[in-house]
């Protein structure tokens, strides 16, 4: 077992409680999309899961075999990140396809606006 | 008092023939937004003349109803009310709900479960859940918290067409409680979707709506 300085808890602690409200209050305030919203503040609770039991990253990371806790912390951390991006380049890919839609529309419409106005 | 009902429609072309008709008999406005089906609705609604919006991009029910009230709030009207295009909400209970915006109330909700008890199916259970979490994040006892029939009266309609960020029913139901708007709700009988499939279909995407819904409620509405 991994022994963790009392300072070292702290700040765990203080700081993904500190990105935990900042998630929480920052998203309220800008009224982002309650899915987005939700999704980040899962990530924050679990953050703060590790904040408060750093031990739990440290049994996981002795029961899958990883030398090192941090190595396995940053890890997990970066998969979690790559995913994150792949969902958001998914979601850009399906916008600008809808994008694409509502830009034909507005220009059909327009289109006979004008021819209607050249009939009268 | 000038009325809208807003009937958010997705794949309802044989729904909506039936239902139209109902609310209009009862002399009310109305506004189908349909949004972006596959079915032949946008070709029935145009050919039967009915009053309607067509979504070139499908924008989910929480989008859709949102813009019917801004449409309500544009067109200067000083109530509206969600009729789901399935034909779950009978247009005769409108005017009860209506009745109570008259009153002075800010947010009326057609209740299943005034006057009759809950029963004790997995959905009902989430109801429950979904019961208790309003409880604890307003201190108010609801009884139907994810029913779509609701009415809004001038100050919610205005604030629902500007600021609205809700997945469903009971997350601006909450945010509704928390503002502190007159709240009331009145017994409605609803029947089973008359034709078509609903929005919840596999136990997965109940699950993760449960999920969401919960973490708006105690999370995101204030």
């Amino acid at each position: 077992m991994v022994y963790i300085p009392a300072a070292l808890r702290a700040a765990l602690i203080g700081g993904s409680l500190l990105v935990l409200v900042f998630i929480i209050y920052s998203s309220v305030k800008a009224s982002m999309d309650v899915h987005y919203a939700v999704l980040w503040i899962t990530m924050a609770a679990l953050i703060l899961l590790i904040g408060l039991w750093p031990e739990l990253a440290g049994a996981v990371a002795d029961w899958i075999g990883f030398q090192s806790v941090s190595n396995f912390v940053f890890l997990a951390m970066t998969a979690v990140l790559f995913l994150l991006s792949y969902y958001s380049f998914l979601k850009i890919s399906r916008m600008n396809e809808d994008i694409r839609k509502l830009n034909y529309k507005v220009a059909s419409l327009q289109k006979e606006l004008d021819d209607a106005k050249k009939e009268s | 008092m000038k009325v809208l009902i807003i009937v958010p429609a997705y794949n309802e072309e044989k729904n909506l023939p039936v239902l139209i008709p109902k609310i209009t008999a009862e002399g009310w406005d109305y506004i189908v937004i349909n949004d972006g089906s596959t079915d032949n609705s946008a070709q029935m609604l145009a050919e039967k003349g009915f009053n309607h919006l067509d979504l070139t991009v499908n924008a989910g029910l929480a989008a859709v109803t949102k813009m019917g009230f801004m449409y309500a709030h544009d067109h200067g009207y000083d109530a509206a009310l969600v009729v789901d295009g399935d034909g779950q909400h009978p247009p005769v209970y409108i005017r009860n709900l209506v009745d109570k915006i008259e009153e002075g109330y800010d947010y009326v909700v057609g209740s299943r479960f005034i006057d009759q008890k809950k029963p004790m199916t997995m959905r009902m259970v989430g109801s429950r859940l979904i019961c208790g979490a309003i409880k604890l994040k307003t201190g108010i006892t609801v009884t139907d918290p994810t029913s779509g029939m609701r009415a809004l009266g001038r100050k919610t309609l205005e604030d629902f067409a500007e600021n609205m960020n809700f997945i469903a029913e009971p997350d601006a139901l909450t945010y509704v409680l928390r503002r502190g708007y007159k709240y009331a709700e009145t017994q409605v009988n609803m029947q089973e979707r008359m034709e078509g499939v609903s929005y919840f279909r596999s136990p997965l995407k109940s699950a993760r709506y449960m999920f969401t819904i919960l973490m708006s409620i105690l999370f995101l509405q204030w």
